[in-house]
């Protein structure tokens, strides 16, 4: 078995907004089965967005500019929407849960800048009932903020790779708050 | 010729542009064109490979 997942996901997330990560865009492009996923995901109405700095992480694994302009005609072909406000939208509202969601980190190693960003953006669409981020990198979606909401398991020449959605939790960033609060 | 007329003419190959939006918002439905995504994935596929070789090589070779 080349991938395993719940049959219903297609279906699912019909609805649902897609925030998807340099990782998946990787997988995708090394799994077969996992593209066919992504492909009737997005095929069954599911929206799928990125952010700039994923689009760099993924067209830097390319050295030409052949290589670049397939990359990006991937991104383009898989319907994946760059989402542009960025920026503006971590400096007009969610400086305090970009402090909540470092709080979940130590000290000495902070989430990364593009991982960062993808946490902010599912924060800040939180009232959209079905928003996730789709990732393998696992050490920036820290478990006291987000829920796991879906695993799909891929093998990829014999080696397990687990991308997982991930959906903003209000209760537990509710803790957070709390624990924020109590600081002096 | 410079090296700006140099990058112009060079970014002529660039031909791929992205769709980006401001908003977060419901897109239509449609019908990826499966066969040529996985032609795609299958050279990048193939790209990661030897750099991924290379890179391997590079790591392991003697300084």
């Amino acid at each position: 078995m080349k991938i395993q997942y719940t049959k219903t996901l297609p279906t699912d997330l019909s609805d649902s907004h897609i925030f998807i990560d340099s990782t998946a865009l990787i997988n995708a492009s090394k799994s077969s089965e996992f593209l066919n996923l992504l492909i009737e995901i997005r095929d069954n109405g599911c929206t799928f967005y990125t952010i700039p700095s994923v689009v760099y992480e993924y067209t830097r694994t390319s050295n030409t500019i052949k290589g670049y302009n397939e990359r990006l005609e991937f991104v383009k072909d898989l319907k994946v929407v760059v989402f542009n406000r960025v920026e503006e939208v971590i400096e007009k509202d969610s400086q305090i849960f970009l402090t909540a969601y470092n709080s979940c980190f130590k000290e000495s190693r902070g989430p990364s800048y593009t991982d960062s960003l993808l946490c902010t953006i599912a924060y800040k669409h939180r009232a959209i009932e079905d928003a996730y981020v789709l990732t393998s990198n696992h050490k920036d979606r820290p478990a006291g903020i987000f829920d796991r909401s879906q695993l799909i398991t891929i093998d990829i020449k014999g080696d397990l790779c687990t991308e997982i959605l991930y959906k903003f939790s209000s209760r537990k960033f509710s803790n957070i708050l709390t624990k924020l609060e109590s600081q002096q | 010729m410079s090296n700006d007329e140099r990058v112009s003419e060079l970014s002529k190959k660039l031909n791929v542009s992205l769709e980006y939006s401001d908003k977060i918002e419901k897109k239509k439905a449609v019908t990826l064109d499966r066969t040529k995504l996985q032609k795609l994935a299958q050279t990048i596929r193939q790209e990661l490979e030897e750099t991924s070789l290379e890179n391997t090589v590079h790591e392991n070779s003697p300084h």
